[in-house]
């Protein structure tokens, strides 16, 4: 629900009562990737602001928001007020963030650009010192940054000054980190697919971002993203990103400790502070994957270790299907890397589709299946679609879209791939059974085609702050389920209504949001045979919905609800029972209350009468008009007939008059 | 003409074939001169019931009938001149007795012959009033229920639809 308010000239919008959020001021030196700034004020204190207006159709990270509420103490940039505003500039609704107006500017002004490097004492005191304790925070409250690089680190003040970490609640976590910052597996995965990860993860771009700022830039500017990611895995990180950059041994020390490439073995929180507070530990060597004793060739590019065989394949997908067609790979494992246990497990990912030239779809599951096997830690991957495990929904948002990820991400999860994941994985960590429930229930969804259910279920179910995508909400924005009737209301009011309240995208949406929308319900909104029973379930279902919120007066949507009931009404075949039922539904649509709108519209006992009534009726008149047609055929001037008749009439009439004869005779003989 | 199929007649036991005689015969010879007259007088009757082919003998029945009516001024005559053969014999040469009962019974002959013209007129009368309430019923139906009742599915034309044609 909207929490702004338009000053009377539209200069100033209100936030929460406390902020006046200012469209006019705009600020692109402060725009986030995914959102754009502009300035913003503190009512009471004058304080300069910036506020960043969310992209509309990606989730904002608000549960992490909320933990790092009013935390000025630490350096980062944390929001100080947010929520839904009616921003002009977009011309609708936006969720909008607030945040204190940094003061300096940014390590790297954007990224790719070059700067003067930094000396390794500024590093150290500049940005390792003030960063650590911020990590420290961040990983006592369970929480990941996942967006510190170069170009997100702000400076305190004045050149010299301190850094500061910047934002990372606008959009979802690691999206916008360029792939340098990301260990190999988070360079293997599409930007919405990395997920929240590790604090290891954060102390990975920590080491990057060290190594960016010693540069002076990016220092892979040279590579394209397939060298970098062998390179990665051939080399080691380190030797990637620092080569044979001179630097001393503490520095090289905290830099092979931050970018060791086996999350395991990568350097924690606390051996940073170890190496802080003056302790030297042993450098890490770099543990790099076995290389084979001659190369796998992907299209003409030569690949020593089972790794960059995965990465490659998974990059030029036609090469993988190709591969499992030819099914080399597994005897290039016997052979090359001598590891059989490997071989086996490849041979048996390849299944049936190994040597086939048929089935599109069975031998691109195949080569998902032997990517895992090949390289068990990577992402889950199946064409174009690559996401961490515990990011396959976020994935499914950041790229919903794109078609063919959306197909992509359908055939996995259809194809049960996630839990071939699970069971391919030689380490499996606690919360893997809960995973492959997660996937289970999400398997449910997809294999049911009706409203509420499908891709859009996953969308809303496994990312819980998505704002609704439906076409029919477009200019509001609806993140809540208390966000749904008031959205709905408005477009009822505004008159330019579409044909039903509820499509795919809300239905969807509504059932993530409220739990207890019953089965039914769906099923019946999906009977398109019967209207009277679909238009009945779409009033029961946003009926639900408000039960779920408790809100009440929605007088336009209720109308608007009326006249969907409209088939409803028609189908009472009594002229006596619609007009009553009509009736019934005008007063309870006055009331504003869905549940009695519904209730007013569903009387199955008067549904019943009527159609038992209307059975009769039909009957009779069907016997009528059969009567009238013998009628009108002379069935009764058929001579047979006449002449039956009229004897009986002749001596009815006979008798009559016989009987008067002898009375007055009698009565004359009598006299 | 097909006639209505008779049904099973039941033979009637020789004892009360007797006993029924030994009854009849004393009444037979007291009421000898009303019989003589009555089946003069009814020999009309007599000849209706042979001329119908019928069962039900409508035409038997409505000759007969008043037939009867009109040989009671004859049957009168006797029993007031006393229950004798002679007197028998006075009212059966009585031309004007004779002509009332065969009139009697050939008013009735007439009113049989008349009757189909009759009935024919009464039955499309009735037949076209009949039609028209039941096409007000319709009506009324259609107005309780909507049209739809008068929907007879697809292999039936609409009653008004057929009309028109």
């Amino acid at each position: 629900m909207a929490t702004s308010s338009a000053s009377p000239n539209g200069e100033t919008i209100a936030l929460n009562q406390s902020i006046d959020l200012l469209p006019g001021e705009r600020l692109p030196e402060f725009d986030s990737p995914q959102a754009e700034a502009y300035g913003a004020r503190e009512r009471q204190t004058g304080n300069h602001l910036m506020v960043l207006i969310a992209r509309p159709d990606l989730p904002p990270r608000r549960d992490v928001m909320g933990k790092l509420v009013r935390q000025e103490r630490i350096s980062m940039l944390s929001a100080v007020s947010w929520g839904i505003a009616d921003w002009p500039p977009a011309g609708g609704q936006r969720f909008v963030a607030v945040f204190p107006r940094p003061r300096g500017r940014r390590l790297q002004p954007e990224p790719g650009a070059r700067f003067e490097p930094w000396r390794e004492d500024e590093i150290l005191r500049r940005l390792i010192e003030p960063i650590t304790p911020v990590l420290r925070d961040l990983e006592a409250r369970s929480i990941t940054h996942r967006a510190i690089r170069a170009d997100n680190i702000f400076r305190e003040g004045s050149a010299e000054s301190t850094c500061m970490l910047g934002e990372c609640v606008m959009a979802p976590p690691a999206m916008d980190q360029p792939t340098i910052y990301e260990p190999i597996e988070g360079m293997l995965a599409l930007p919405g697919g990395r997920g929240r990860g590790f604090a290891a993860d954060d102390l990975y771009a920590l080491g990057v971002t060290i190594a960016v700022l010693l540069a002076g830039g990016d220092p892979l500017e040279d590579m394209d993203e397939q060298a970098r990611v062998e390179s990665k895995i051939h080399r080691g990180s380190y030797a990637t990103l620092i080569g044979r950059t001179r630097l001393s041994l503490p520095m090289m020390e905290v830099l092979r400790g931050l970018l060791c490439d086996q999350r395991i073995e990568r350097w924690t929180l606390h051996d940073l502070e170890l190496w802080l507070g003056g302790r030297r530990l042993s450098p890490k060597q770099p543990s790099l994957p076995i290389r084979g004793q001659r190369p796998y060739s992907v299209e003409g590019q030569s690949h020593w270790s089972a790794r960059a065989v995965a990465a490659a394949l998974s990059t030029n997908w036609d090469a993988g299907v190709a591969a499992i067609q030819r099914n080399d790979l597994s005897t290039w494992v016997r052979r090359a890397l001598s590891d059989e246990e490997l071989a086996e497990r490849v041979a048996s990912a390849a299944g049936a589709s190994a040597g086939s030239s048929r089935g599109g779809g069975l031998r691109d599951r195949a080569v998902s299946r032997v990517l895992m096997a090949l390289d068990p830690p990577a992402p889950l991957r199946l064409r174009g679609f690559a996401s961490d495990i515990d990011a396959v929904g976020q994935a499914l948002s950041v790229h919903y879209g794109d078609a063919d990820l959306r197909q992509a991400f359908g055939e996995m999860v259809q194809a049960k791939l996630p839990q071939t994941w699970l069971d391919s994985q030689l380490l499996s960590r606690s919360e893997h059974g809960m995973l492959r429930k997660s996937f289970d229930v999400m398997h449910h969804f997809m294999s049911r085609s009706e409203a509420g259910c499908g891709i859009e279920r996953c969308l809303y179910e496994y990312n819980e702050h998505q704002p609704c995508l439906s076409p029919i909400l477009e200019g509001d924005y609806v993140s809540e389920s208390a966000d749904l009737l008031p959205a709905l209301e408005r477009i009822a009011a505004s008159g330019n209504v579409p044909d039903s309240p509820i499509d795919r995208h809300v239905a969807a949406f509504a059932c993530a949001r409220v739990k207890g929308i019953p089965d039914r319900l769906l099923r019946a909104m999906a009977d398109g045979d019967n209207p009277t029973l679909q238009q009945l379930s779409i009033a029961y279902f946003l009926a639900e919905v408000q039960r779920s919120t408790g809100q009440s007066g929605f007088p336009h949507l209720s109308a608007w609800i009326a006249r969907l009931l409209a088939p409803v009404v028609e189908a009472f075949h009594n002229r006596d029972r619609r007009k009553a039922a009509a009736e019934a539904i005008e007063k309870a649509a006055a009331s504003g209350n869905l549940f009695a709108l519904a209730r007013a519209a569903d009387d199955p006992d008067s549904r019943e009468q009527d159609e038992s009534g209307f059975a009769q009726a039909r009957a009779e008149y069907a016997s009528m008009a059969q009567e009238i047609a013998e009628l009108e055929s002379g069935k009764l001037l058929d001579p047979q007939h006449v002449r039956l008749r009229s004897r009986q009439a002749s001596s009815l009439v006979a008798g009559c008059v016989s009987s008067l004869g002898l009375l007055l005779l009698t009565v004359l003989y009598v006299t | 003409m097909n006639q209505p199929q008779l049904s099973p007649r039941e033979t009637t036991p020789a004892w009360v074939k007797a006993l029924g005689a030994i009854f009849a015969l004393p009444i037979l010879a007291v009421l000898l001169p009303s019989l003589l007259v009555l089946s003069v007088c009814l020999l009309p009757t007599l000849g209706a019931y042979v001329a119908d082919r019928y069962r039900d003998k409508s035409l038997a029945i409505t000759v007969g009938m008043l037939n009867i009516c009109g040989a009671l001024p004859a049957l009168g005559q006797l029993w007031s001149r006393g229950q004798t053969l002679i007197a028998a014999g006075d009212v059966l040469g009585d031309v004007f007795l004779w002509l009332v009962a065969y009139g009697a019974a050939g008013i009735g002959w007439l009113l049989f012959t008349m009757m189909p013209p009759i009935v024919t007129t009464y039955l499309s009368l009735s037949g076209t009033a009949r039609a028209q309430e039941l096409r007000e019923r319709q009506e009324k139906l259609i107005e309780t229920w909507g049209k739809e009742v008068a929907d007879q599915g697809e292999s039936e034309e609409p009653v008004e639809e057929a009309e028109a044609e």
